[in-house]
């Protein structure tokens, strides 16, 4: 990444010794000192998002058809695409899950994550400007839900754009620790040291 | 800050840095291959996971379809069908919402019903869990003895909260107890959950239909919103005013 390794030249050209965590945490050999969390947060983001994934892949899977009625709850999909939806959506989510614990592909698994979320964000703003009263269905059950309305649909709204800056973060920072990344060659476009810093 | 940038000292550590990140540099990238791969499993997953759902789905050929007469949609049906306004519910025996509209307008439902003003169907629409299935299952069993309407009431009556576990073999058989239901058709029926798939199948029609949740009313083929129809001179109102409609 020819950007990052001129913004960390400019910072520590700038201010001397004073490099960023991650600068250091990539760029260093070993033995050099390893202040920095930043890996740890993009480990504990993984664990977050997979723990979010596998909550939410788990009912959907136990009960396709409240599944299928979810989707078409939102009356956005055509109805041949409905059932598709409903019973494959919840072994993607417990497939992005499951990378996410393990640390493989990290970055794209990410991005999925990420671009899914704001997916399901639309969904939930669409239902609630069209005044459908719904429950999301993020985590099984839903359709209906009689007492759905602005305080609903805003705690869902914040709750997933809060996984979407999780899931953007882990995007753009996908180096971390114990995962699988670390041992196959890492991120796409993070050159790997195994000598350098993961041992 | 400027001269500070070009010292000598920061560009033989630049230098330095630079040669320290050859190493790796020039390394193949095996990543590319990691992220098609990883790509095509979540692929493969959703395709699996939409074959292993679908073979999970009801199964025409598993429904058995009650052995009494049926309204329409598949529906128990009371009143005549020359009734001026045809009244549909979509109701879960687990929902305390559906208990609440029974407690509060049924006995105005029946009224009218009586007079011949309307007709009224009730569609199962079992969403809240399996105990809701089986208790839509059992309540089909006493409709093909003639007592689905009291099996209803009791269901409703004697509600558990949802998913407690509540509703087994035992309770369901001492429900049809209660309304006279004794003999081994009617146990057999219940122990074998013999509606369940046709009750699957009449709560995704439902689903198809529009209804998301429970109850759901209809008047005459539109839906009916609750928020119009909370006491009985508001439903009377409702599904009698202006004519047919």
């Amino acid at each position: 990444m020819e950007a990052e390794t001129r913004q960390y030249e400019a910072i520590r050209g700038n201010r001397g010794e004073r490099v960023t965590g991650r600068a250091q945490e990539e760029r260093l050999p070993r033995g050099a000192p390893r202040a920095s969390l930043a890996p740890w947060l993009a480990t504990a983001a993984r664990l977050l998002l997979a723990v979010v994934w596998t909550w939410a892949a788990i009912s959907k899977i136990a009960d396709p058809d409240a599944s299928v009625r979810a989707v078409r709850a939102y009356r956005i999909l055509p109805e041949v695409l409905v059932e598709p939806v409903g019973w494959g959506l919840p072994f993607l989510e417990l497939g992005l899950a499951l990378l996410l614990a393990a640390g493989l592909a990290t970055r794209l698994v990410a991005a999925v994550s990420a671009a899914l979320l704001v997916v399901f964000m639309i969904g939930i703003v669409t239902a609630w400007a069209r005044g459908l009263r719904i429950d999301c269905g993020c985590f099984g059950g839903g359709g209906d839900d009689p007492t759905a309305g602005t305080g609903t649909y805003l705690r869902d709204l914040v709750r997933d754009g809060g996984l979407v800056v999780v899931a953007v973060g882990l995007t753009m920072w996908p180096r971390s620790r114990l995962a699988v990344d670390n041992l196959v060659g890492g991120p796409p476009g993070h050159p790997h040291a195994p000598s350098s810093e993961e041992q | 800050m400027s001269s500070r940038r070009s010292s000598p000292t920061a560009q033989a550590d630049r230098k330095r840095r630079s040669r320290r990140s050859q190493p790796w540099r020039g390394r193949p990238r095996r990543s590319p291959w990691i992220v098609v791969g990883v790509a095509a499993a979540l692929a493969a997953a959703v395709v699996a996971g939409i074959v292993i759902q679908s073979n999970r789905t009801v199964d025409g050929n598993q429904v058995v379809r009650p052995e009494h007469a049926l309204g329409p949609g598949g529906g128990e049906q009371l009143g005549s069908a020359s009734a001026p306004v045809l009244v549909e519910e979509y109701a879960d025996f687990q929902c305390p919402a559906c208990a609440a509209l029974e407690r509060r307008l049924g006995p105005t439902i029946r009224r009218l019903v009586e007079s011949g003003r309307i007709r009224f169907v009730f569609h199962n629409f079992a969403f809240i869990g399996p105990e809701s299935l089986r208790a839509a299952s059992a309540a089909t069993c006493a409709g093909d003895q003639g007592r689905f309407w009291q099996y209803h009431d009791l269901l409703y009556a004697d509600q558990a909260p949802e998913n407690s576990g509540a509703l087994t073999d035992a309770r369901l058989l001492e429900f049809g107890r209660r309304v006279g239901l004794t003999d081994e058709r009617f146990t057999r029926c219940v122990e074998d959950d013999r509606y369940v798939p046709w009750v699957r199948q009449v709560t995704e029609e439902g689903s198809r239909r529009g209804v998301t949740g429970t109850p759901t009313l209809f008047r005459n083929g539109r839906e009916l919103p609750l928020e119009q129809v909370q006491t009985p001179e508001e439903l009377e109102r409702a599904v009698t005013g202006g004519g047919a409609g």
